[in-house]
């Protein structure tokens, strides 16, 4: 069942005070998470109770909003004693409307729609994108980091959306791709106004023209065929310190590593948390054998499944270009530098 | 029965900034809490030190807090065997116990360890309630086990012990001189600044017995034999002064004692000193060149120099050549200790210390005295009292009948722990604050159950003397409470009264009492900290010292002699073993081998082995292997690689079953009281 149900783009439109009023109104009635820049200037999605809270005025946020679905760290379930067990769904999800996505990690989140469903419905990821939706934002433009126009995942999407903002100055150009998107624009239709048309081709056109950053074709072959050279690989592996952090940050990792553990206060639980294949311990098996030999291997498998394998498989681009991952490395690997070095390789 | 999961779709979550409980690096970040539990971390991207980025161990933080066996409860012995009981119970004892002992054997019987590991109003009271409290200066912290020799040599040298720049400042040096430091695994974050000067172009030096990954990179790398850096130093500076490098002017304005400085090192040619350090002569002469003709340099160092009996007199050492070359008291170059834990910088300058009071003044100076005994309304005593090392002599030694222990585990993390063991069950009465149950506390009368990082408000500082707040992000675990509020108990049931609403009105009284601190207060912090000296309350914090002038005015040169360790491989023991720590793991384990990825990375003991050495003995990877020096014996896991210097073993101290100090050699630095961790003679044989 997919998670988002599509229909034809519907297109309406928002002044820049009646989404105010919009998102005050949802921030009430339901769950709101949206953009907050706190008093150390930081700007993350976390949960609002009004729209005063919300911040309009931001490149991207610190995070791709997955943690609302695949979270850092998830109770699964709770367990005692040894005799036969039921499972009692105590998952009180609600319906969450995410406000402020970007293009692109909105691309991002339809990845791991596909992924969780790839070979069984991993229930915990799905029952929460399916009681959720995304009102995104499209970008004005790209910054120096962010290379949506290569990964064809933004500025602005054709759909794949629920509902879809577009700046027309102070106020928004609407477009509605999906049922949910329908239903949460019945309920508050007031609030909107009439149709504005939205050229969305001609604006991803003049988009890449602007900022190309790269040519993701030739990048896949040069990956594809093994076309770079070996000391670019021997220099990022010199340079990864296994943080984890670009794994963590991207939109489109879905790794997790499952542990049962007792809470401090004796409470039994299986739960998942985030991994990453930059450790060395998430590949390596009993006695100690590791089928990835060594950092170079390691490096490169990211660089594979991300730019090969998931547009293979997905027939989308595994990265969605958001930039978070240039900025987080203490070696100073920088994604987007070494993707143009392997579009020049071979 | 199986219940599924709670609700985790967002609601509630909420993000509560605070600062990283493992190094000394002081990064920024934003723990995640769900419905009062922690359930990740966040970065901070605005953070004057973390700036967007993070070690695994930070951003695996919220884990290692939430262990299962946390202790929830106040314990004591009875029978050998713990009970829980009330806190009322435990304190009355513990109260009662230390008064008895007071009364019984004197003030100086009995001792306080505050901990690097807790805050700034912490220490300020652990080590208030050993001097208005339990009236003797017998308080010390785990900064004796790392860089108590900085606090001293830099002192003599400077004035002031403190790392004179800042964090950031390393990115824009031109040169870097690294020595004792493996600052990618200990401080990432610094180990980026090191890696972001380089990739700017700057050049780069390491000294280093390992092959670390700083030496991979850098211009030029030293591997010398453990225990040799002064002779190193020294012969740098021999090249230095021979071909007439050093900053002239910088040396006649600023410095004194350079014919003392002269005379020492004249004798340490290139020639002289190579098969001392077990280095190339040519080489040694590159790296003084390079050092003295790139400015500014920026010398960064760590614990392979402050753990040795010379630990002072190496500290001494890299003082000479910084002077000598012209680099401190200016940007981006300074002589700078990287300080291992969260908050070592703070609990000295709180002076969890036998000779300070806090913000460094002297105990036996009357004046000093004075001010104290006026403000706390008792008298103090001026003699200033023992370190943790001999504390623990003198524990054995039937001097010092009972201790007080907050967050620290010396028979994991001292040097000879089967020393420490005698030492410690010899004592009358012993108290331990703790978050986990570790071997010290084990052998305490009283476990008192401590609130980690994550559930209490304070003040930690950083190596680069920025005071910055934690926030209490869940409530304290079971039963357990902030140790700032448990001290304040015992010292108001031992007849003084602790009375503070909260941390922030204990940093009030901080500020009122030591000037470094002197503008520092809760609210001025909020966002990016301040860093001292920050004398008053408009005063913007100081971003390097010695500007100008050093803070005792000029800079001292000393004439040091290269002294081996105190233990060296003879036919018996052949190899020199030293001992350190990895990225993915903090001293004595206590939170990283109870956080998944980080115990899965490395989660057994092992020793490194040089590859020659290991073909001699038909060793190979990952066979068992066991190291023996004349304190004990471990059987442990070979790594075999090219990492360790040929005649050297190294093996890391984060695992309590099996204890590097077992073996390490309880040998002190004189002056500063600090074990030769470092360095001691050792045997290595293949178990079949």
């Amino acid at each position: 069942m997919p998670v988002i149900s599509k229909i034809e783009i519907k297109n309406a439109s928002i002044t820049k005070n009646n989404l105010f009023a919009l998102l005050d109104k949802i921030s009430k009635e339901k769950t709101l998470i949206a953009p907050v820049r706190n008093e150390l200037e930081d700007v993350d999605f976390l949960p609002v109770d009004n729209a005063a809270a919300i911040c309009f005025d931001y490149d991207n946020t610190a995070s791709s909003a997955k943690e609302f679905f695949f979270p850092q760290y998830e109770c699964m379930f709770t367990f005692s004693g040894a005799s036969n067990a039921s499972i009692k769904d105590k998952n009180g999800n609600e319906e969450i409307v995410l406000f402020g996505l970007r293009s692109c990690d909105v691309k991002g989140m339809k990845l791991l729609d596909k992924f969780y469903q790839r070979t069984f419905e991993d229930d915990y990821y799905l029952s929460k994108r399916r009681k959720s939706v995304i009102i995104s934002v499209a970008c004005p433009e790209l910054n120096e980091q962010c290379f949506c126009t290569a990964t064809e995942t933004g500025p602005v999407l054709l759909e794949g959306f629920d509902i879809q903002l577009i700046s027309t100055g102070e106020d928004y150009a609407v477009q509605i791709g999906s049922q949910k998107g329908l239903e949460l624009f019945e309920k508050y239709k007031r609030l909107f106004g009439p149709e504005v048309a939205v050229d969305v081709k001609k604006l991803l056109a003049q988009a890449k023209k602007k900022e190309p950053k790269f040519n993701l074709q030739k990048v896949y072959e040069n990956l594809k065929e093994d076309k770079v050279d070996e000391k670019f690989w021997e220099d990022i592996a010199s340079r990864c310190q296994s943080c984890g952090l670009c794994l963590f940050l991207c939109p489109t990792c879905s790794c997790y590593t499952v542990t049962d553990k007792d809470t401090p206060l004796g409470e039994s639980r299986r739960s998942r948390q985030w991994d990453a294949c930059y450790f060395r311990g998430f590949t390596r098996m009993a006695a100690g054998y590791d089928p990835i030999r060594n950092n170079k291997e390691m490096i490169k498998r990211k660089y594979l499944h991300k730019l090969v394998q998931q547009i293979d498989e997905f027939e989308t681009s595994g990265c969605v270009g958001c930039g978070r991952c240039n900025l987080v490395c203490v070696g100073n690997v920088n994604w987007l530098d070494n993707i143009i070095k392997i579009e020049r390789a071979g | 029965m199986i219940q599924k999961g709670k609700a985790s779709n967002g609601v509630k979550l909420e993000y509560i900034p605070t600062t990283c409980p493992y190094c000394g690096t002081g990064c920024g970040f934003y723990l995640k809490v769900r419905a009062g539990e922690l359930v990740g971390v966040a970065l901070s991207k605005t953070h004057p030190v973390s700036q967007g980025r993070l070690c695994v161990k930070g951003v695996t933080s919220w884990e290692s807090v939430i262990g299962s066996d946390r202790l929830k409860k106040p314990l004591v012995k009875k029978n050998g065997k713990f009970i829980e009981t009330s806190w009322d119970k435990a304190l009355a004892m513990v109260a009662g116990r230390l008064s008895e002992l007071k009364e019984k054997y004197g003030p100086d019987s009995l001792g306080v360890w505050g901990s690097a590991r807790c805050t700034n109003e912490l220490n300020f009271l652990a080590q208030k309630l050993a001097r208005a409290v339990f009236g003797t200066n017998n308080v010390d912290h785990c900064a004796r086990t790392c860089h108590s020799p900085t606090v001293a040599g830099l002192v003599r040298s400077f004035g002031s012990g403190a790392m004179t720049n800042s964090i950031d400042e390393i990115k824009d040096a031109a040169c870097i001189f690294a020595i004792g430091s493996n600052t990618p695994e200990a401080h990432p974050l610094i180990g980026w600044r090191i890696r972001t000067a380089k990739d700017k172009g700057a050049k780069l030096i390491v000294c280093d017995p390992r092959k670390i990954d700083t030496a991979q990179y850098a211009d030029i790398y030293i591997q010398h034999y453990p225990g040799t850096d002064i002779a190193l130093l020294n012969c740098m500076m021999n090249v230095i002064i021979s071909e007439g490098l050093e900053d002239k002017e910088y040396v006649r304005t600023r410095t004194e004692g350079l014919e003392e400085l002269k005379k020492v090192v004249e004798k340490y040619t290139p020639e002289y000193t190579s098969p001392i350090v077990g280095v190339d002569a040519e080489l040694i002469v590159k790296a003084a060149r390079l050092y003295a003709k790139t400015r500014p340099a920026s010398l960064v160092y760590t614990l392979g120099l402050t753990e040795h009996t010379v630990g002072t007199e190496n500290v001494m050492s890299v003082a000479n050549l910084a002077m000598l070359t012209g680099n401190v008291g200016v940007e981006s170059g300074g002589v700078n200790p990287l300080r291992g834990q969260n908050n070592v910088q703070g609990a000295c300058d709180m002076a969890a210390l036998p000779n300070f009071y806090p913000g460094y003044q002297k105990v036996d100076d009357p004046a000093i005295q004075e001010k104290f005994e006026k403000a706390w309304g008792v008298n103090l005593s001026p003699k200033p009292g023992l370190t943790t090392t001999d504390q623990v002599i003198q524990a054995k030694a039937g001097k010092i009948k009972g201790l007080y222990i907050i967050g620290e585990d010396p028979l994991t993390s001292d040097p000879n722990i089967t020393e420490v063991r005698q030492s410690l069950e010899k004592l009358e009465f012993l108290v331990v604050h703790e978050i986990y149950m570790s071997p010290t506390a084990e052998l305490a009368d009283v476990v008192l159950p401590g609130a980690s990082f994550a559930e209490k408000t304070g003040t930690f500082t950083n190596s680069e003397r920025r005071v910055q707040l934690i926030n209490k992000a869940i409530e304290p675990i079971g039963q357990s409470r902030p140790d700032w509020q448990i001290v304040c108990d015992v010292a108001t049931r031992m007849g003084y009264p602790f009375k503070y609403a909260d941390t922030a009105e204990i940093m009030d009284e901080i500020a009122a009492l030591a000037p470094i601190y002197g503008g520092i207060s809760h609210d001025r912090i909020r966002k990016v900290g301040l860093q001292w000296p920050c004398p008053d309350k408009s005063h913007p914090g100081t971003k390097y010292l010695h500007k100008g002038k050093f803070t005792r005015g000029l800079g001292k040169f000393h004439g040091i002699e290269h002294k081996p360790p105190a233990e060296v491989p003879d036919d018996r023991y052949p190899f020199i073993l030293s001992t350190g720590r990895m990225r993915f793991h903090y001293n004595d384990g206590t939170m990283t081998r109870r956080t998944h990825i980080l115990d899965r990375e490395f989660p057994f003991m092992f020793v490194e082995v040089n590859e020659r050495d290991a073909e001699r003995l038909s060793l190979r990877d990952m066979n068992d292997c066991r190291v023996s020096t004349r304190r004990g014996q471990l059987t442990v896991k070979a790594r075999v690689s090219d990492r360790v210097k040929e005649g050297v073993l190294w093996m890391p101290f984060h695992y309590t079953e099996a204890p590097a100090n077992l073996l390490t050699n309880d040998a002190f630095c004189p002056i500063a009281r600090t074990g030769e961790y470092k360095a001691c003679a050792a045997k290595l044989e293949k178990v079949v």
